[in-house]
This record gives C-alpha cells, structure tokens and sequence, in this order.
C-alpha cells in the first residue's frame, strides 16, 4: 500500500529544490514563489498529501483535462507547511497523526499538470505584511484526520486551459467571498461557464482571455455583480488609490487590470504617512507570479499604466462606496454646520479647511455592531447604535482627522450610516453622530430621534489597520 | 409611536419595552434630508459618477485581458 503522505524536512540543504524538482512541472516559476514564502515564513516541515482529491482541479480535470490525448491523472497532491520540526510519533503507525501544534503555515494544491502546478494555495501572509493584508478569511483544512485551521488570502495559478488571467482573479474573489461571508462555492468550471462567450470571438475552452466587459459580466453571473472604473476617466476627486483603498479598507478583493493582465489587489500598506514621501503600496495576488507581492509604486509597475479597476461586489451592496460617501459627506457637513455647540463648529471647519478627510467603508452592521466596544465607543453611543434597526450591509462614512491618522491614534470624529440598499433617488442617512448629537432616521415613520451627547473622544476607525491617503472636500459635494 | 403597530405586540402587564436611547421629533416627520441646495450638489455629483461608470462600460469592451 502506497503510503498517504510524506513528511520533509525542511531544514535540511536541497529539501526546497527536491520539491521544486519535483513538481514545478514546464513551468515552475509560481511554485518556486509559493515554497520560497513559505520557507521564508519559517517552514521546517512540509507534508505531501497524496492522492489528494482537490474540488477545483477534479472540476478543472472534468472540464478539460480528462478529454485530451494525453493523459493526466485525476487527482492532486497537496503540500502542508508547519514550523515546528517534523515529530517522530508521527512516523508510528500506532498513534494518529497529530499536527496542530506545529505551527501550521497553510497549504498549496499541485496539479498533475506541468505547465500549470500550482492550484488552490492558502498560504498565511508575511509577517511583515500580515497588518496590512485586509482580504483575509479563515480557512478549515483536514489532514490524515486532523482539523487545522489558518487564515489567508486564496490564490490560485491559472491553467491557460481552463483559466487565463482574468478567471483565476474571479476565482480568488469568488473563494475570498465563500469563506469571507458564506457565498456559494465557485469551481473554475462554474467561472469559466459563467462568462459570456457570446460577447466576443473565440472559445471558451481553450482559454483565451477575457475583455474586462466579459469579466465583469462574469462577476454578476456568479452572484458579485462588479463596478468598473476606467482609471483614465475618474469622476472629479477620485483616483486610483482612493477608489481601491475604500474597497480594501472594506475586506473586498479589488482586480485591477492593466498590461493585457488581471490581478487581485488584496491590501496595502502607507509608507512615510504624512510626509511628501507618503506613498501606498498594494499587495496583489498575481497568478503569474505568485501570492502576496508588493507593488512600491503602481505607475512604475511592470502592468502600467493601470487600465481598470473591477470591485465584484456582495449582490446587496447597490450604493458604491462614492455615492455612499457624498451622501455622509454631505450629512455631516451641514448637521455640524447647523448644530449650534463650538465642538460641531470646530468640526466644520475642520471639514472646510481638509483638517478632516472621509472614509467610506461597507461592512454587516452586526459586524458594525459587535465591533463598537472594541473601537473604544463609549456606552452611550454604543447602547444607541446596538439597539437599532439597520440593513445587512452598510456603509460607514467616518469624518477623520487627518493628522491623528498619520500618527496612528484613533481619528474618527464623527460617522454616517448608510443603507447600502437605499433607493438611489431618495436617499437618507439610516443615522449619524457629530459632537454633541447622535440622530436616527425611522424609515417607517420618516422622522428623525435624536439624543445629546456629552463630548466623545476620537474613535478607531470601522475599517481598523492602515489609512488610505487623500480628502474628499467640501467643495466636492 | 403606537404600540399597536403591525408588527409589535400591545403592551400588557408581561411586556417591558427595551429603549431605543432616542427622543423622537415630531416635526421631522416627512421632512427632506437636506435643504435644496445641498440636494442639488448630491444630485449632480451622483449624475457625474453614473456617467464616469457609463464611460467606463463603453470602453470595456477593447480592453483583452490575455495572460
């Protein structure tokens, strides 16, 4: 009986290079890049799953490969990384393997396909880039009957078969989304059925690419209708990272398309906050490259110029985050203008003279709800906001003050809550707070509740981690 | 705000309500969120983000993603 799995280590001079060897296949570019991560997360061990039945490359295999010429087997092998030395219990066949307590790294899956090894890869992100990455969500994994658990950003290579560029960016959307917030499970079979191929020339399968009018209407088709922004036709106020950095701050996946290629911008980090130098870096999943790459300087990039962004988004987030945000911009600005306290007023004129930048973040408002003590909300606030009637998804519009940002202290001081549902020509604020008052809009009743506040210190942000960069000012709205 | 409204049961010696924390206003019943003016700045700042998405649809279709 052919073993189930191997154990490697790592530690051990050309362990690496054995398993590049071994199944970096025609092109070993990806795995290279995976293994290369991982060892430099700390792996010492790694453990070969074999015979591993992965559901994206058995559908892959359905699809495509078991009707060439040229036979490929139908399952997989899956490569586990720990950072604890190998246990030599785990070498007696009279004690289960037990795993969850060697420091598990994640896992990738390894198609029988030479030309395309690498397939569903979770892999925990660089330490240095972990606070960063906004697109993260908790993954469950069994092996040789142990349950393990990690959280990471899915990734997977393209085929070139069944997927290109642009299908394997909606499968790490689709697979973020499933584990993010409990979407169907997508194959790539269903994304590659999912795209109009009435819409261009060409064939399905083979993969040939997709026009990003195609890959969007495949995002709808899979159930996270996308908006489109063409980056050279931006609406007056915005720009590229502001756009991206509203949907990242948000936990949302956004593809970004430029060069003849697609990839999945899943966070990014400020640099030199507050200073000329100030710069964001992305961090992209680039199926051709590998997970978590760090982009310094997207104008200088090997993909520019940046053509589009793609935001496939939760079906029931109707309002974008820019309307969202000249909807609670606007709220804020006139209730702290008209509200006769001096902290109100300190506030618009902090608002007028850009002291005060906005962020528009789309969240679950029970996850707005339950995070309130943890953000530091005072009782008061927090009582008000818990007890009220809101729609599933939201948008959070948070008045920030720009040089507590940069410092990194908490910098909201003041939110508007919107319906991410609400009829876009009759648009209300579900509810706000400006020094002083905290205000409720009854959508059955259409009446406003009010209560006054005694003074509340600045608040963390809903969004948490890093910042985006740039103010949307008065004059906008 | 009545009690009996669809949806809520009457009050009755079993039922406590919990409290919202807000003081309803009555004279805000049905009145527009924001003054004239303002409302003209978001209608025609959404109009100037719809067109800048209709732009952007227009051209998507020359755009390969090959890779």
């Amino acid at each position: 009986m052919r073993q189930p799995a191997n154990a490697f280590d790592l530690s051990r001079a050309g362990a690496l290079s054995s398993l590049l060897h071994t199944y970096g296949g025609a092109n070993p570019q990806v795995l290279q890049t995976v293994l290369g991560q991982a060892f430099s997360l700390g792996a010492q061990t790694a453990v070969v799953e074999y015979r591993y039945l992965d559901a994206d490359y058995r559908n892959e295999h359905s699809r495509f490969y078991s009707t060439t010429f040229r036979r490929y087997p139908s399952a997989a092998d899956r490569l586990h990384f720990f950072t604890a030395p190998i246990p030599p219990e785990l070498f007696r066949p009279d004690r289960p393997a037990r795993f969850h307590q060697l420091g598990y790294l994640g896992y990738t899956v390894l198609r029988p396909v030479p030309a395309a090894p690498v397939g569903r890869t979770m892999l925990a992100p660089p330490p240095d880039l972990a606070d960063h990455i906004t697109c993260r969500a908790p993954d469950r994994v069994n092996l040789l009957g142990e349950p393990l658990e990690l959280t990471a950003t899915p990734f997977i290579a393209q085929d070139a078969q069944v997927s290109r560029c642009a299908q394997a960016a909606l499968w790490v959307t689709a697979y973020y989304h499933h584990l993010a917030h409990g979407t169907p499970r997508l194959l790539p079979g269903d994304i590659a059925a999912a795209v109009p191929t009435d819409l261009a020339l060409g064939r399905p399968v083979p993969a040939e690419g997709l026009s990003v009018f195609q890959l969007s209407a495949a995002a709808t088709r899979i159930g996270l209708p996308a908006l489109v922004y063409k980056l050279d036709d931006l609406p007056g106020g915005e720009s590229l990272p502001r756009i991206a950095c509203r949907y990242l701050n948000s936990g949302l996946p956004v593809i970004a398309a430029g060069g003849g290629h697609a990839f999945v911008l899943v966070g990014y980090r400020r640099v030199h906050p507050g200073t000329a130098q100030e710069r964001i870096h992305f961090i992209r999943h680039d199926d051709e490259v590998g997970p978590y790459q760090v982009v310094e300087n997207f104008l200088l990039d090997d993909y520019a110029p940046w053509q589009y962004l793609i935001v496939p988004l939760p079906a029931k987030v109707y309002l974008s985050g820019e309307k969202a945000e000249v909807l609670g911009a606007a709220r804020l600005t006139t209730s702290s203008a008209d509200r006769g306290s001096l902290a109100a007023h300190q506030l618009y004129a902090a608002i007028t003279t850009h002291k005060v930048s906005f962020r528009s973040t789309v969240l679950k408002s029970n996850d707005f709800k339950t995070g309130l003590e943890r953000r530091g909300v005072p009782d008061p606030v927090a009582s008000i906001y818990r007890r009220m009637p809101m729609s599933h998804w939201i948008w959070v519009v948070e008045a920030t003050d720009r040089a507590a940002r940069d410092r990194g202290d908490p910098c909201v001081l003041a939110e508007a809550i919107i319906d991410a549902t609400d009829h876009l020509r009759d648009l209300h604020v579900l509810a706000w707070r400006i020094p002083g008052e905290l205000v409720q809009w009854d959508p059955d009743e259409d009446r406003l509740s009010r209560r006054d506040l005694t003074a509340v210190p600045p608040l963390g942000s809903v969004a948490g981690g890093p910042v985006a960069a740039g103010t949307l000012s008065h004059a906008d709205v | 705000m009545s009690d009996t409204k669809p949806g809520r049961l009457p009050l009755n010696e079993f039922a406590t309500p919990v409290v919202s924390g807000l003081e309803e206003d009555a004279e805000t019943v049905g009145a527009p969120p924001f003054d004239a003016a303002t409302a003209a700045q978001i209608t025609s700042r959404m109009r100037e983000i719809d067109a800048a998405q209709q732009r952007a649809t227009a051209t998507s279709r020359d755009v390969y993603l090959t890779w």
